[in-house]
């Protein structure tokens, strides 16, 4: 059962899919479905026995190219639609032990490269208003298998927070002629004190206004709003300060890093958004090594985050960890 | 920063399409294999012997 119900109260969709339910849950190793299927063993979800990057539309998707009509009628104050999209899975590697962090940066190089054609392609379909790639990493965060991946979900909508976001920044443009993300990334830049790891084109940097004890931004620093904009150049230097970036959280807490990784870029439903300028946001759990940062009655009940951390004591902490530079993760990288 | 007073930035030169082979699953799902150049030989250290 796959449906949109609208929720009258906070004016925005739910998706409906029951039938994620019986989803793979945390196999062992030998029955990864996201592995290569090798000659004679387990048909995984990847008939070839081996691959670079492979995307596909997943198994149990929320969202579909051909939906099913809804199952049930509409009530008076909230209509049903067809939950109709793409869910893609990305398989990052296949080396079922691998991770971003730890890959080398020309394959986190070729995954943005993936991202930036997916972005075009699937923006480019009849109906589709945004591409949404995201990473669940660890199962603090929920994730059900542990083989390296991502996902993309094209919407038939711009989703609740990007629309929030945009809706700021178009407010924001408006007023005062120039892009709120830029301004926010310039107030960084100047101030210092919540830079993680600068490269030439992109900054990771805890924000002033962080909700999570380890929330980091990374951004270009010059105003680009959507992945179709990177250049060669680009990726390689996202790919070196999202690496420097993962393994920072790695070294904080010396275990590998649970997290939430999203990227918000422009709508693709053919207008200009000259407000959006394209970042990523990283809300990790952990609030101490062996403490969750839970969304309880305050943030999910009344939508207010309450930070257990300074922004800016987040940010020392995790400049000492990991790699102190950019040059520090090419240099590591080059002598492999 | 960009200003949008000012003119936009020029649109970046664009790499070359990924080489990638979209197939149907058996169930009628989309899978694609993006296939990227394998990287050069790494150089020899100076002074030893191949």
């Amino acid at each position: 059962m796959s449906e949109l119900r609208w929720h009258p109260l906070l004016s925005q969709w739910v998706i409906t899919a029951t039938h994620r339910q019986e989803r793979t849950f945390l196999p062992p190793e030998d029955y990864c479905p996201l592995c290569p299927t090798k000659p004679g063993g387990f048909p995984t979800e990847v008939p070839a026995p081996d691959y670079d990057i492979v995307v596909f539309e997943n198994k149990f998707p929320s969202l579909q190219a051909t939906p099913p009509a809804p199952a049930v009628e509409a009530t008076p104050v909230s209509p049903v639609g067809q939950a109709r999209g793409v869910c893609e899975v990305v398989l990052y590697s296949p080396d079922h032990r691998a991770a971003l962090a730890t890959m080398p940066l020309r394959r986190i190089a070729n995954l943005a490269r993936v991202w930036r054609d997916r972005t075009a392609v699937l923006g480019a379909r009849e109906g589709i208003e945004y591409v949404f790639v995201f990473e669940n990493k660890g199962e603090a965060v929920g994730v059900t298998l542990h083989h390296p991946h991502g996902q993309i979900y094209a919407f038939p909508f711009v989703p609740p927070v990007p629309q929030k976001e945009l809706e700021a920044s178009r407010a924001h443009h408006l007023k005062h002629g120039r892009c709120l993300f830029c301004d926010t990334v310039q107030a960084e830049l100047a101030d210092g004190r919540r830079i993680v790891l600068e490269g030439e084109r992109f900054v990771a940097f805890v924000p002033f206004f962080a909700r999570y004890p380890y929330e980091v931004y990374l951004a270009s620093k010059r105003h680009q709003a959507t992945m179709v904009d990177w250049s060669g150049e680009d990726v390689e230097d996202l790919a070196a300060v999202l690496k420097g970036l993962l393994l920072k959280y790695d070294a904080l807490f010396q275990k590998p890093f649970p997290y939430i990784m999203v990227c918000h870029q422009a709508p693709t439903d053919g207008a200009d958004h000259p407000e959006s300028h394209l970042h990523f946001e990283f809300y990790p759990p952990l609030r101490t090594a062996t403490k969750l940062k839970y969304l309880a009655g305050c943030e999910a009940g009344a939508g207010n985050f309450i930070m257990d951390k300074l922004a800016e004591e987040s940010a020392a902490e995790l400049r000492k960890a990991g790699p102190a530079s950019v040059d520090e993760v090419r240099r590591a990288d080059a002598e492999g | 920063m960009t200003r949008s007073s000012e003119p936009p930035p020029a649109r970046p030169a664009a790499e070359p399409p990924p080489d990638k082979q979209v197939i149907r699953l058996p169930d009628g799902r989309e899978l694609t294999y993006y296939r990227f150049p394998a990287p050069p030989p790494r150089a020899r250290p100076a002074g030893k012997e191949p």
